[in-house]
């Protein structure tokens, strides 16, 4: 009998007394607002579309102006006006263009080192999760020491020593982003080695490459993905943090993480600052937070189904 | 008994009234409990009466699915308020009714005049916490007892339990003892407070039956030394015989037959008793002979059928049985009993005449 | 037997930490010891020689790390390019900020997350409990600087109520108004990073727990709900929180230095920034050790306290 699951305290040992078993039509929720994702998982899938498209042709856009002209018929740090939303920062610069093109850096940073991981950690972890034996012995104990170590220090440390660069920055975020692709990787091989349809293809021959690449790789990528959402989130505030102290590089304009940094002394007076870049941070965040939650447990069900 | 409305718990303070000692420990008079659930409301209890008086064991008998542990906490009260749908009829407890939609009016009761054995003693302990402190602990919430003594009523309960070497025993943790020794255990912390109501939903399913035995002898002398009243919720008729003075057999939500114990054995009226009793396996069987299961599925408690809601499975099944739901009436053998109530009752419009009955 | 088993793995982890740091330094591009003792020295064969033995860039990395080791376990970590002081003496002198700030934190985010995640978890489906869940949501989206930020502008700003302060944060002994006063927003800042994750993981228990049977039997008791939960549930609901808590602790000793940057504090986090700003080599590889270590040692004090709360682990040693 199945066990009644109720919500607030006190289960009904009742031994299967009564049978409340939920119809499992009613699992899936397409009566919601927005169908079966919701609406908020739909708007931010928009604001993160939006975001990024506005930092990729940011040049090309009409209403985004130029990050780094002092605007003249404005007196520095006005707040948000029409004109210019996020208003205006000490050298007149308009807080709201600098904030999309600040888009770029964490984006790109936060993307990329995901990129890095999901090849990196991603691949190792497919071969771990197959092969099994020392190989996946030697690679978990070197993901768990990585993963064992306090992230930020390890950045810090990257970029202090070798120079705030890109690539450097994608180096130092990928310590904490290939070790946790690994582990989400691994996990989900092993889950799906086992399954029937694998012994299946390799009872007809089919060599280890195809079974990973025609069998395993397509079912091992969606939780993956909702876990890189989840992880680019991560990395993004990684990045700002690290810009905020400083050590991000600046070129072509400085990052989120910056901004924020360079508004905080005029919090009083002109607070907008930094509060426009963070609450397009902020937004960002949640987007990417909301995405990835809803994808990985719309995996989780169908993983638990099959 | 005056004419006057019946005293009720609200303007009770600390100590519970003795209400009328000559009224029945327990009567609940036409229970209802409905539960929510995805398909509809749940009809555990449907409209179920009872009476138990002090010293006595009513047996409550019925499969998985009948609503009898329903039953149990309906009569208790303790109910998760979120999935009830209905809750209707009236408990009253020595005399007295019982607010059943006030929780803290009902906490006063609970441990204290009502308290429940549950089924399955390795679950029913907080693994963190030494046993001598769990039942102490209605003790220093019911009453006013200083440490040392309260000790010392926990040595007594354990001992009057049947638990070797009580002493050592008390600072002990729920996984350092066997499973008959935790039941025992779980037994003392619903003695605790001597309450006048003792429910045991099932309290040796979950055992060896080397030692259901005991369990059941220990609840029975308990139950005698103290003159409580006891509820013995069980799916096993086998249980209940010799133990209970009275047996209500539930279907589906409902009472389908009630009489005391020797009679239902000896002469079972209703076809779901006789079904229940035939597929009792017997010492006197042949070995590899069939056991007669009982046909057909439990009962939806969502959707009851029209009529008879034992109708899909009877063997003695007519169409006037499913056209509407019989009505509990005195049965063929029933004296006038406890004022003024019979002491059998059947829910059937054929009730089965005798042990040997139609073929 | 318990105890020396954890320390295997931990033991690993401090020496592939402090190598990797001794690593670095041999990385860094520039000359060192010209950053050291300026460009003369570079010019000067002497001083250079004495400048990279000190250092240990006379040897190759694993000699450069044994004698790293070797003066560090006799207290020696070096001289900081600045000012010439000594690691040791530095670090002494500011660590102990940043471990009271660490430990407000953990006490105020305690403080908060523990009563809501139970109120949480015992009204489930509630308006606590689902605004509580967006109240987190949107907290663990915001990062420390810009919660930091936040702050500052409503108490510092608006309210007037803290004000920005010295440059030395005030002792708690000498002066404890002071010392609250500039320890309580980026202590709050801290506190509010860790309440989501906490509150979450201790609902999530809770949760499950108050479904088990004994929960049930204890309400059969009569005992009254908070007794209930604050007695019975909430005990074995807390490994889970555990753990994170332990994790935060050891994330925090290198994540405060963003708030400490912000608010000024002068601690551990402001030497590492002010070593990184100046290309103070030395007192980084001794700082970032230092973190690791922390790091450690809570881990393993958190497997301790496993020990202590379950007494089911004690016998086995799980």
């Amino acid at each position: 009998m199945p066990e009644p699951v109720m919500p607030g305290y006190g289960a009904i040992d009742d031994g299967g007394d009564v049978d409340v078993a939920p119809d499992p039509g009613a699992m899936t929720p397409t009566r919601r607002l927005g169908g079966a994702l919701g609406l908020g998982f739909w708007l931010s899938v928009g604001w993160l579309v939006a975001i990024a498209t506005a930092a990729v042709f940011a040049d090309a856009l009409p209403f985004v102006g130029d990050p780094d002209s002092p605007i003249r018929d404005v007196a520095r740090k006005s707040g948000p006006s029409l004109e210019y939303p996020f208003g205006v920062d000490s050298n007149k610069f308009d807080v709201f263009a600098r904030s999309i093109y600040g888009a770029r850096v964490s984006l790109m940073v936060g993307f990329a080192t995901i990129l890095v991981g999901f090849v990196v950690g991603g691949g190792l972890g497919l071969l771990a999760g197959y092969f099994r034996g020392r190989l996946e012995t030697g690679l978990v104990a070197g993901a768990d020491a990585m993963l064992a170590f306090p992230q930020l220090v390890a950045a810090l440390a990257i970029v202090a020593f070798l120079g705030a660069s890109v690539v450097n920055l994608i180096l130092a975020l990928s310590l904490l982003a290939v070790p946790a692709l690994f582990r989400v990787t691994r996990a989900a091989t092993l889950a799906m080695a086992e399954r029937d349809f694998v012994t299946a293809a390799r009872m007809v021959g089919a060599t280890h490459r195809r079974i990973l690449w025609r069998e395993i790789l397509p079912n091992v990528v969606p939780p993956m993905l909702s876990f890189g959402l989840l992880a680019v989130a991560i990395v993004i505030v990684g990045e700002g943090a690290l810009a905020f102290l400083g050590l991000s590089v600046s070129a072509p304009t400085p990052s989120w993480g910056a901004l924020i940094e360079r508004g905080r002394d005029s919090l009083g007076d002109a607070a907008h600052i930094s509060l426009g870049p963070a609450f397009m941070m902020f937004l960002t965040l949640v987007a990417l937070n909301h995405v990835g939650d809803r994808l990985s447990r719309r995996f989780d069900i169908r993983e638990a189904a099959m | 008994m005056t004419g006057s409305a019946q005293p009720t718990l609200a303007g009770v303070d600390d100590h519970f009234p003795i209400g009328d000692p000559s009224a029945p420990v327990v009567e609940a008079d036409d229970l209802v409990t409905w539960l929510r659930t995805p398909r509809g409301p749940a009809r555990a209890v449907d409209g179920i009466s009872l009476r138990i008086a002090a010293g006595q064991t009513l047996g409550v008998v019925g499969e998985s699915g009948s609503g009898k542990t329903m039953l149990s906490r309906s009569v208790m009260g303790l109910l998760p308020r979120r999935i009830v749908e209905r809750l209707d009829g009236t408990v009253r407890y020595r005399g007295v009714e019982v607010p059943r939609h006030d929780e803290t009016a009902l906490r006063r009761l609970w441990g204290r005049e009502m308290a429940m054995v549950f089924q399955n003693p390795l679950t029913s302990l907080n693994p963190v916490v030494p046993i001598g402190r769990q039942i102490s602990e209605s003790l220093a919430h019911h009453y006013d007892m200083g440490r040392d003594e309260r000790r010392e009523h926990a040595l007594e309960l354990l001992r009057s339990v049947g638990l070797p070497e009580a002493e050592h025993r008390l600072g002990s943790f729920p996984h350092e003892l066997s499973g008959g020794m935790r039941q025992r255990v779980v037994i003392a912390i619903a003695l605790a407070c001597g309450p006048g109501l003792l429910i045991a939903d099932e309290p040796t399913t979950a055992l060896d039956v080397t030692v259901q035995r005991q369990i059941l002898d220990l609840l029975d002398q308990q139950r005698r030394e103290r003159s409580m009243a006891m509820m013995l919720i069980t799916h096993d008729l086998a249980v209940v015989a010799g133990r209970a003075d009275e047996v209500a057999v539930v279907y589906a939500g409902q009472v389908v037959e009630r009489a005391p114990a020797a009679e239902l054995f000896a002469s079972p009226r209703h076809p779901y008793t006789r079904a229940l009793l035939d597929s009792i396996p017997s010492p006197v069987q042949p070995s590899h002979a069939r056991l007669d299961a009982i046909a057909g599925r439990p009962p939806d408690l969502v959707a009851p059928p029209d009529g008879c809601r034992f109708a899909p499975r009877c063997a003695y099944v007519t169409d006037a049985c499913r056209v509407a739901v019989p009505e509990l009436v005195e049965a063929q053998g029933s004296v006038a009993g406890v004022g003024g109530r019979p002491t059998r009752e059947v829910r059937c419009i054929h009730p089965v005449a005798s042990s040997e009955g139609l073929s | 037997m318990l105890i020396v088993r954890k320390l295997g793995p931990l033991a690993a982890v401090l020496v592939l930490v402090t190598f990797f740091a001794t690593l670095l330094l041999r990385l860094v591009p520039g000359d060192p010891v010209i950053t050291i003792g300026g460009f003369d020295a570079r010019n000067d064969p002497e001083r250079a020689a004495a400048i990279e033995a000190e250092i240990g860039l006379d040897r190759n990395v694993f000699g450069q790390y044994a004698k790293w080791v070797g003066n560090a376990v006799s207290g020696d970590l070096g001289r900081s390019f600045q000012d010439g002081q000594k690691v040791t003496t530095k670090i002494a002198d500011k660590l102990p900020v940043s471990l009271m700030l660490l430990v407000y934190a953990q006490m105020l985010a305690l403080l908060i997350a523990v009563p809501l995640g139970v109120a949480m978890a015992y009204r489930l489906d509630s308006w606590i409990d689902r605004y509580g869940s967006l109240a987190l949501f949107g907290l663990l989206a915001m990062p420390a600087y810009i919660v930091g930020i936040l702050l500052k502008i409503i108490f510092v700003e608006w309210l007037d109520v803290l004000q920005p302060l010295s440059l030395r944060t005030p002792s708690l002994l000498d002066a404890p108004g002071a010392h609250i006063e500039s320890m309580i927003l980026p202590a709050f800042t801290l506190a509010l990073g860790l309440v989501p994750i906490y509150a979450r993981v201790l609902r999530t228990d809770l949760i499950a727990t108050l479904k088990e049977d004994f929960i049930d039997v204890a309400r059969a008791k009569g005992l009254p709900p908070r007794r209930i939960l604050f007695r019975h549930a909430l005990r074995p609901s807390s490994f889970s929180l555990l753990t994170v808590a332990g994790l935060a602790t050891g994330n925090l000793i290198g994540g405060a230095v963003v708030v400490e940057f912000l608010f000024a504090v002068d601690g551990f986090g402001q030497l590492l920034v002010s070593a990184l700003t100046r290309d103070d080599y030395v007192v980084l590889q001794a700082g970032i050790v230092v973190l690791a270590v922390g790091f450690v040692v809570v881990n393993f004090c958190i497997d301790l306290l496993y020990a202590a709360a379950d007494p089911r682990l004690r016998r086995h040693g799980a």
